[in-house]
């Protein structure tokens, strides 16, 4: 089964925000959020870099082993989901994400943030369907028609890569062949270490065929 | 004519035997399937890197030692950071440290009730034959005091279903109950939160002057009392009490601090600030439950008529005589040698 | 034992005002918290200072159009802040 990535190739990346906006929009993404934002380092100085950043699907995801009602999944794809039922809002995912990725409708804290939403790799909830209530809680299942998240459908200058892993990092190899290496993939060896994770028990509420790879033992 | 042809063949010759290159070498080239698709590496730029190089840098590629943080051109400022490391680290200490800081201080606060339990046994003493009583916890005392305590269980009970919840209440109950449970734990944990602080506060205020150091709790701390069974000098609140004043006090303050700092917007302290934050209120809470479980066996079994103190607010005497010589002396004045008081004034 | 039960009520009544208090008047919703007010989207004093308008094709310190600012390698000299057609003119 084939193991799905991001890689942001931050030599190519010109900010224009496309992959911010299209996200946003397919989504519905609740106001305040931003599943993906592009991030401008050294900002008009020399050695100014963009990188478009959002959840990254990480293997052994830091988000799905610190939550304290175990409501994260990864899929046999590798994407990692959540559900929105089970989320009671503490903010833990977000602590321990070193790529920010969570994000909550409520700014304070004083019951709940809210129900954490993030990047989806346009696969939608745990539940893999493509109803309106699922829409309305995760927005669009792309991956259930077979098609790529549509951020790095939609990159300008293809600086945004999803899919096989090893596919787009073969692209970004022979890009580096060709212009020399300049600044990293950011992040790739940080979300993608090889760790082995338990298989969920059998209280879960997650569909049996999509629980693998889980974040269901701490 | 020979002259030129001989120049010419030199020429062939010296053409011939100079080696061909095609394109400068540059790098090795591992597959060979990138070339036939058209991929050619450019070889009048000088690339920093051969492949396996960046292969293995790419495999080896490290967070950063600090947090990466740019420009996003989204209101929302803390999307700008771009790497937050710490939260590696914060990660671990939740998922392992967490679990064994209060499974140890939790242990070991209940092996030692156990022991004193068990090898102490119960503090006891001798009524009073008249039956003489007096007043030791005024209503607004004992009204400060269950405020606390029941908020404390409150807060401890839900506390610990962030810490243990996961591995011990969810395999059995379901993920649907146990959310729901956990969602009201958080509401309920945030909310009285306040009514422990208030407490805490209050308390602070009002048995401060009781709970100052002085030089005759040194003499029970010498004394053993806490071990064995003796009766050394005490004031109203003897010297273990009021150890155990200060820190429910000074770690009760501590703990609504850092709870209410969390309750507010993440970009207030940061994503960093939220990590220490959490961590400073999860040890001090362990520490926390481990003293008044300690306190609540001494308030209610380990000695005999204190809880009276708290449930009724009046003392037998002579219990008051044992464990609290010094504040019957203040309140009711010197005994004389015939056992009767003197007036205070 | 009165006291006991005006303690849990008293409990009861200060979680229940805390709660009123902050989740219906102190919330912050993360639509109206990060939204976009007036008309510009991000605030000047939150970037980095730029040399100028194309300061991104300028050279790093020692290439060829260096020495434009005075020798300072990063940032540009603060006083050019807002009038940088007048800095580049009056150098070059």
């Amino acid at each position: 089964m084939a193991r799905v990535k991001f890689l942001c190739d931050a030599e190519r990346c010109i900010e224009c925000n496309a992959c911010v906006t299209i996200c946003k929009n397919e989504h519905e993404v609740p106001w305040g959020i931003n599943r993906r934002r592009v991030v401008t380092l050294r900002d008009g100085l020399p050695g100014e870099r963009s990188v478009s950043m959002a959840c990254m699907h990480c293997t052994d995801a830091p988000c799905a082993s610190v939550c304290p009602v175990d409501c994260f999944l990864q899929t046999s794809d590798g994407v990692v989901l959540h559900s929105k039922e089970l989320c009671i809002g503490c903010g833990y995912c977000f602590y321990a994400c070193p790529f920010g990725a969570p994000q909550y409708p409520k700014a304070t804290n004083f019951s709940s943030r809210g129900k954490m939403d993030k990047c989806t790799y346009c696969a939608g909830g745990p539940d893999n369907v493509n109803t309106p209530e699922s829409y309305v809680m995760y927005g669009r299942n792309r991956l259930a028609e077979g098609k790529l998240p549509l951020c790095a459908e939609v990159c300008s200058t293809k600086a945004l890569l999803a899919g096989d892993g090893e596919i787009i990092a073969t692209i970004y190899r022979e890009r580096v062949l060709r212009r020399g290496y300049g600044s990293e993939a950011w992040g790739w060896s940080t979300a993608y270490r090889d760790s082995p994770t338990a298989v969920g028990g059998k209280n879960s509420v997650f569909p049996e065929d999509r629980r693998t790879e889980s974040g269901r033992q701490a | 004519m020979t002259r030129t042809i001989l120049l010419a063949l030199l020429l062939l010759l010296g053409l011939a035997a100079a080696p061909f290159d095609v394109a400068p070498p540059a790098f090795a080239q591992s597959s060979n399937e990138a070339t036939d698709r058209g991929v050619h590496p450019n070889p009048s730029r000088n690339p920093s890197a051969t492949d396996e190089e960046l292969m293995r840098v790419l495999g080896q590629e490290r967070l950063p030692p600090d947090r990466v943080q740019g420009n996003v051109y989204l209101p929302d400022r803390k999307l700008g950071v771009l790497i937050q490391p710490q939260g590696r680290t914060w990660r671990d200490f939740r998922v392992t440290g967490t679990r064994w800081i209060h499974g140890i201080l939790l242990g070991l606060a209940v092996l030692a009730v156990i022991l004193l339990a068990v090898l102490r046994g119960r503090d006891r003493y001798r009524t009073d034959p008249e039956g003489r009583r007096i007043l030791r916890f005024r209503a607004v005392d004992r009204f400060v005091h269950w405020m606390t305590a029941v908020s404390f269980i409150l807060l401890a009970l839900t506390g610990l279903n962030f810490v243990f919840g996961r591995t011990l209440l969810q395999p059995w109950m379901g993920d649907g109950a146990f959310s729901a449970m956990s969602l009201w734990g958080l509401s309920v944990h945030n909310a009285v939160g306040f009514a422990f602080l208030l407490g805490i506060l209050a308390m602070a205020v009002m048995w401060v002057q009781d709970n100052l150091f002085h030089r005759v709790d040194w003499v029970w701390f010498r004394s053993g009392a806490l071990f064995r069974k003796v009766h050394a000098p005490a004031e109203k609140f003897n010297a273990g009490q009021k150890l155990i004043y200060w820190g429910a006090v000074l770690g009760g303050l501590a703990l609504g601090v850092t709870g209410v700092l969390m309750m507010l917007p993440i970009s207030t302290v940061g994503v960093n600030g939220m990590q220490w934050l959490q961590g400073v209120h999860t040890v001090l809470a362990g520490l926390m439950i481990a003293l008044i479980i300690g306190h609540i066996y001494l308030g209610t079994w380990g000695v005999e008529g204190s809880f009276e103190a708290m449930s009724r607010g009046d003392v037998d005497l002579h219990w008051a005589r044992t464990h609290h010589p010094l504040w019957v002396e203040d309140a009711y004045g010197r005994r004389r040698p015939d056992g009767r008081f003197e007036p205070a004034e | 034992m009165r006291a006991f039960l005006l303690a849990c009520v008293g409990v009861l009544a200060v979680a229940f005002g805390a709660y009123a208090l902050l989740e219906g008047v102190l919330a912050r919703n993360a639509g109206t918290e990060f939204a976009v007010k007036g008309s510009t989207r991000v605030s000047e004093a939150d970037k980095v200072d730029p040399r100028g308008y194309l300061s991104s094709v300028h050279e790093p310190a020692g290439g060829v159009s260096s020495g434009r600012d005075g020798g300072r390698a990063v940032g540009g000299p603060a006083k050019d802040r807002g009038r940088p057609a007048e800095a580049t003119e009056g150098k070059r």
